[in-house]
């Protein structure tokens, strides 16, 4: 960080965490979902709703409006809305941060939700559709990526991973590690719709393709549900119910250009390789510092590449750096210990942040990281926007 | 079921007119780039100014219609009808002379030949509702 920017280290802190049951064919519409893991956050957090004077949300399916009403927040003294696709929960944070950190609010709500099963690709029986909202992409999208067929976030991601594949020859089992440890850890945690189905490499590897170079058990769950976690005054959140999740940095970061990844001179130079430095030095900490990571699992692949733009190996080594369980709960780096998107549930990456606080509270139950001070939450979204932030307890 | 953005279809669908412009040319079979009238760096995506300089003067230059594959997909599941009766099908990142890289799909090679650094070469296929889509193929000569 330069000399003159803001420091916002250690100035605010997650102190609520709520989530709803994570499920496949929720039937009732996504504010409601976001409304109840709301209340169960702030309670858990031990505040009045009335306590809640910030807002921030990614551009899903309710307004900072819509729930200060239903709270009874009659003097909302901040909101905002970030528009980083899986990539805003974490963003939303560093934003909770400053506001606190400027003096602006005091308990941020910070949350998501969706049908994201039953209702953003058609399906016969949705009964309540929605349509996310991805300004920043849509005209590429409609004009040079859908006339050949490629639509979907799966496709696109596609051409970063080939291209790392070829270039540096990362196999498919490296791939593998990823999933494998997901699946793992989601068999500890009751919120998993995944717990009781175990994968071993074989399975991962004899699954169908999707879209090359992934496959089935390369791709996140579709999930109907939401969370919610609450961001108050560090000097406050020491006197709440549990101990509370110091957020000592985090940064934002774009590709360049964001909004067209066919065109980017360098591919592999992603959000997170712009803000992982800035992270890291706010907290004046080396990725090697930390107990456990919770990063964005979109698809097997892009864990990849964040693992190599936060420098936990040289490029093209990433490989080498995931065999032999690196990524799994015995092993050096425990990663997604709830299971992640790939394992848990889709609920855009705030279910990573939600699981980051438990580990830091020492309520990980069976795949607690033992005397775990330290963690990081990543986020990746629209086109590889990439989001950092730094935990302690 | 209503549509969301996320059904794909072939037809572009121009919202300014630097894309109606890209797709007019291709409605030519004329693959062009943008190329700034003040250093001469090309550009794609079409945008109104210059990332290189900043100049907001441009004009449309014709592509020589010939690159290297940079990446590409396989889709084996398609997201929308319009593709079901392709698939499999890739969908390339084409690095071209000019400087510029394209998205566009496959014609005239399996794609498990596909490589990387492979030469290609623009060609143009009639859409259903009218216009012309550029797709590539391997290079005839060199
Ligand atoms: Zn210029």
């Amino acid at each position: 960080m330069s000399d003159n920017s803001l420091d916002f280290r250690d100035k605010a802190a997650i102190v609520g965490i709520g989530e709803t049951d994570y499920t496949r064919g929720a039937l009732r519409p996504s504010s409601e979902m976001i409304l109840e893991s709301t209340r169960i956050a702030i309670a858990d957090a031990g505040l009045k709703n009335t306590d809640i004077d910030g807002i921030i949300l990614p551009p899903v399916m309710i307004t900072a409006e819509e729930i200060a009403a239903n709270l009874g927040i009659e003097d909302l003294r901040y909101s905002a809305s970030i528009n980083m696709g899986g990539a805003s929960p974490v963003t939303a944070l560093q934003t909770a941060a400053l506001a606190i950190s400027a003096g602006i609010a005091n308990n941020i709500v910070v949350t998501v939700g969706w049908n994201g099963s039953s209702a953003l690709r058609p399906k016969p029986n949705a009964k309540f559709p929605e349509v996310i909202s991805i300004p920043a992409l849509e005209r590429t999208l409609q004009n040079y990526y859908f006339p050949y067929g490629s639509a979907s976030p799966v496709q696109m991601y596609a051409w970063i991973a080939m291209r790392h594949m070829q270039t540096f020859g990362v196999s498919h089992e490296a791939m593998g590690a990823v999933a494998l440890a997901c699946r793992r850890h989601a068999q500890f945690n009751d919120k998993a719709t995944t717990r009781g189905q175990e994968l071993d490499m074989e399975g991962y590897l004899n699954s169908r393709w999707i879209s090359e170079p992934f496959r089935l058990f390369d791709c996140c769950l579709e999930t109907d549900g939401a969370c919610t976690v609450i961001v108050s005054r560090a000097d406050q959140a020491k006197d709440l119910r549990h101990k509370p999740a110091y957020i000592m940095a985090a940064a934002e970061g774009h590709p360049y250009p964001a909004d067209d990844i066919a065109n980017r001179p360098d591919m592999f130079h992603i959000g997170l390789s712009n803000s992982a430095p800035k992270a890291f030095a706010m907290a004046g900490l080396k990725p090697t510092d930390m107990d456990f990571l919770q990063v964005y699992d979109c698809f097997t692949y892009v864990v990849l590449l964040q693992l190599e733009a936060m420098g936990f190996c040289e490029q093209g080594a990433v490989g080498e750096f995931v065999k032999d369980g690196t990524l799994e709960i015995d092993g050096k780096f425990p990663m997604n210990t709830h299971g992640g998107l790939h394992s848990q549930a889709h609920v855009w990456g705030l279910n990573h942040v939600v699981e980051a606080t438990r580990q830091l509270r020492g309520d990980g139950g069976e795949v607690q990281v033992k005397d775990a001070e330290l963690g990081l939450v990543t986020g990746w979204g629209d086109f590889g926007d990439g989001s950092l932030v730094i935990l302690r307890n | 079921m209503t549509d969301t953005q996320f059904i794909p279809n072939p037809a572009p669908q121009p919202t300014n007119y630097l894309d109606e412009q890209f797709w007019e040319n291709c409605a030519n079979k004329i693959l062009s780039f943008q190329c700034c009238h003040d250093c001469e760096t090309w550009r794609h995506i079409p945008r109104f100014m210059c990332a290189n300089c900043g100049s907001p003067n441009w004009g449309w230059r014709e592509s020589h219609g010939r690159g290297t594959v940079y990446t590409w997909t396989v889709c084996h599941m398609p997201m929308s009808p319009h593709f079901e009766k392709d698939f499999p099908y890739a969908v390339l990142v084409v690095d071209m002379e000019e400087g510029v890289r394209i998205t566009a799909g496959l014609r005239e090679l399996d794609y498990r030949e596909l490589k990387v650094g492979l030469p290609v070469e623009v060609i143009f296929e009639p859409l259903e509702g009218g216009g012309y889509l550029p797709f590539f193929r391997p290079r005839k000569e060199a």
